[in-house]
């Protein structure tokens, strides 16, 4: 079903082009609040996105995936590059987008946020949380607003005629149903959704990740997923993309990906996942050292440090993310087409 | 599509009520739940509703003059309180003896010994001296009085005097429950500027950082570094004595609350500062909402409760201001009747040794603040019901 979606989403074309974008926070020192430093969250990434798939973003805590989706949604601004988003109707840069062409642009992407517990104000009712955007952009009152929000609720898997309710009253998967609900109230093309379930319990997780999934179907969105957890990627993404301090490192096929990673980087994640056979656990691929401080991120690829397979050329020269081979796969590592990585199965003792 | 996972089983009426309970309900709830606090808002409301009624509630004018002669001057009259044992053994109804004015001829000490041979009865609502309540209902009768007779002014009236008179031969008791008006509603009116004070600066400073929260916290921490006494000594001295006592309440209220803004807004600040990196702020930019929504739907409502929590708790300091001031002679004169204008009577070690009575304004002072902090500590409490 997967790569039928893929295929699909191939003859669709790109829904967003990014290039060159970065994001660097100023480290401020000292009374003067001088700057003595950069944080290179996002450091000069390009990719594009199909329409209609979902792409899924991965990397440890710290690795920028977060802010990658801060930017496309302007929650941050950009140090540099652009983000091309081609709309049904239109077409935005949101690097750079001014005011009013934001506005529209933002009906037209929308975020699921983290955690539900934070992201929907505890003095509001429901039907006033889903349907503030309603409110601010369509201007929608009364029962016309009622009436969308009790569909919006529908949709989503909640009780309609609870939307007098707070927040505090409804349990974790619930909140976040109420979270994709305000998400989806302006109709989008394009879902950010930032870790949406790692707030959850287990248990609610498939839940919240098969509703995202139906949805995508039934409306035929666009869904970036950032998550942490390569079991959710494997779930839910038609491509995946692998990030490290602020670089994409692998961005293919999750299938191809999953079957034979081309990057290190990506082979010690895969060897990390947790299997529920415990007689044949993965042969642990044991990092060296630390995730290096974003702030002085190393020379060359910026992996070298705890890269087993490491040669002298990687400590000099940074490789940039391209296709390996006639793939369609991308790597940014020197090695990608002579290393010989072993895959999710091949992990398995 | 997937059905709600929600807690179908708990769908009776009550647990139903506090899903849908709004977040005042909830702080209501809470609150009850704070005996001390329940005791404090008790007193607070008694109070101000004596200030509303003071001349109903009190017996007597409180600018009243009972002096009549050198000899039966009513000066410095001692605290007494309505007898219920008569003379004859019996018990009867709150009764009074009426006072005979004696000076000691060594000691030239006057005293007040009673007539035990008469006594009158203590009556509710008897007629006394007539007054305009709110300042247009004519009326004479007040809650409590000595039942003799004889009209209001009359020099031979009897009277009852709860807390002793003063050295010009006014009630103190009706003075103070007077007194109540000025100095507990000193410390709502400066509150309530303060209040829209911090919550302007504040809300600015906090949202748009940068070079006007720069300013503003300059302009904070100027203010909070100048040390109060001496400020408020050259601000008083700038109102004129020629004054009427409307216009001085006015100008030392102003004079307080310009002074006591700058700790609100930083807490406003503070709050405002994290608030609007919560990820419901965040959504609702994302959302396309004007600024000045995220700021009075999102942000202002999200430090209401906090914000009425800390000026309950500020009220005490407003109150105490004002009597500090006054009792320093910087504040209100008479004849403006406030606690810190009746202690200003007790400066003296003369009064304080011959006329204790003197001080029974700071019991009502006292009382107040613990209530308004009791009050305020179980508002703090009750502020954030989704914290617990």
């Amino acid at each position: 079903m997967a790569d039928a979606a893929a295929a699909g989403a191939m003859e669709r074309g790109n829904i967003i082009e990014v290039r060159g974008l970065s994001k660097h926070f100023p480290i401020k020192r000292g009374i003067l609040k001088h700057t003595v430093g950069w944080v290179r969250a996002v450091d000069d990434v390009s990719f594009d996105v199909r329409r209609g798939e979902t792409l899924g973003l991965v990397g440890e805590s710290g690795s920028g995936k977060t802010t990658v989706l801060r930017l496309l949604a302007r929650a941050l601004e950009p140090t540099d590059g652009a983000i091309r988003f081609r709309l049904a109707d239109s077409e935005v840069d949101m690097a750079v987008a001014e005011k009013e062409v934001l506005r529209a642009a933002r009906r037209r992407i929308r975020v699921v946020f983290q955690d539900p517990e934070s992201s929907l104000n505890p003095r509001m009712t429901v039907r006033r949380i889903i349907g503030e955007p309603l409110v601010v952009n369509d201007k929608l009152k009364g029962e016309a607003l009622d009436a969308r929000v009790k569909s919006l609720m529908a949709l989503v898997g909640l009780q309609p005629e609870q939307l007098n309710r707070y927040p505090y009253a409804f349990s974790g998967g619930q909140r976040q149903r109420i979270g994709v609900a305000r998400a989806l109230a302006l109709d989008p093309e394009v879902l950010l959704a930032d870790e949406p379930t790692s707030a959850l319990d287990v248990s609610v997780q498939a839940q919240i990740l098969n509703l995202l999934l139906e949805l995508q179907r039934e409306l035929g969105l666009t869904v970036i997923f950032v998550t942490h957890d390569l079991s959710v990627i494997r779930h839910m993404s038609d491509r995946v993309a692998v990030m490290y301090l602020g670089h994409f490192v692998e961005l293919g096929d999750r299938q191809q990906i999953f079957d034979k990673p081309l990057h290190p980087y990506t082979e010690a994640l895969f060897s990390g996942i947790p299997q529920p056979n415990p007689h044949r656990p993965l042969k642990r691929i044991v990092l060296e050292g630390d995730i290096p401080d974003v702030a002085q991120v190393p020379t060359g690829c910026p992996f070298h440090t705890r890269c087993p397979y490491k040669q002298d050329r990687c400590e000099s020269e940074p490789p940039l993310l391209a296709e390996v081979g006639n793939t369609g796969r991308q790597a940014a590592c020197h090695f990608a087409a002579e290393l010989d990585l072993k895959g999710e199965q091949e992990l398995l003792s | 599509m997937a059905t709600a996972s929600g807690p179908v089983l708990f769908q009776e009426e009550r647990v139903q009520s506090t899903y849908d309970a709004s977040q005042w309900r909830l702080m209501r709830i809470s609150f009850a739940r704070h005996k001390l606090a329940v005791v404090g808002a008790v007193v607070v409301v008694l109070g101000y509703f004596i200030a509303l009624f003071a001349e109903f509630v009190a017996p007597y004018d409180p600018g009243a003059i009972t002096f009549v002669s050198p000899a039966r001057s009513n000066q410095l009259i001692p605290p007494k309180l309505p007898r219920i044992v008569h003379p004859d053994g019996g018990l009867r109804w709150f009764f009074v003896h009426p006072l005979v004015e004696m000076r000691d001829q060594e000691t030239l000490m006057v005293t007040y010994p009673e007539d035990t041979s008469v006594s009158y009865p203590i009556r509710l609502f008897v007629r006394g001296a007539p007054y305009k309540l709110f300042g247009f209902i004519r009326s004479d009768i007040h809650l409590w009085g000595v039942a003799d007779g004889r009209a209001y002014d009359d020099p031979e009236k009897v009277r009852l005097h709860l807390f002793g008179t003063d050295q010009k031969s006014r009630d103190v008791f009706s003075r103070i429950l007077h007194g109540t008006r000025i100095s507990l509603s000193i410390g709502l009116l400066g509150v309530a500027m303060q209040f829209v004070l911090a919550i302007v600066f504040g809300t600015i400073s906090g949202y748009f950082s940068g070079p006007l929260d720069n300013a503003i916290q300059r302009l904070i921490e100027v203010l909070t570094s100048v040390p109060t006494l001496p400020l408020w000594m050259v601000l008083s001295i700038s109102i004129p004595q020629s004054w009427p006592v409307i216009r001085v309440f006015f100008a030392i209220t102003i004079i307080l609350s310009l002074l006591s803004w700058p700790g609100l807004a930083r807490q406003v600040r503070g709050k405002v500062l994290s608030l609007r990196e919560t990820e419901y702020v965040v959504s609702a930019r994302l959302d396309n909402a004007p600024t000045s929504r995220i700021m009075f739907i999102h942000l202002i409502p999200g430090l209401m409760s906090h914000l009425i929590a800390s000026l309950t708790l500020a009220i005490p300091g407003t109150i105490l201001g004002e009597t500090s001031l006054s009792f320093l002679g910087l504040g209100l004169h008479e004849p403006a009747i406030s606690w810190g204008v009746l202690l200003q009577d007790a400066q003296q070690l003369r009064t304080i040794l011959f006329a204790p009575w003197l001080m029974i304004p700071v019991i009502p002072v006292i009382l107040f603040i613990l209530a308004f902090n009791f009050v305020g500590d179980g508002l703090r409490d009750a502020a954030d019901p989704y914290k617990s």
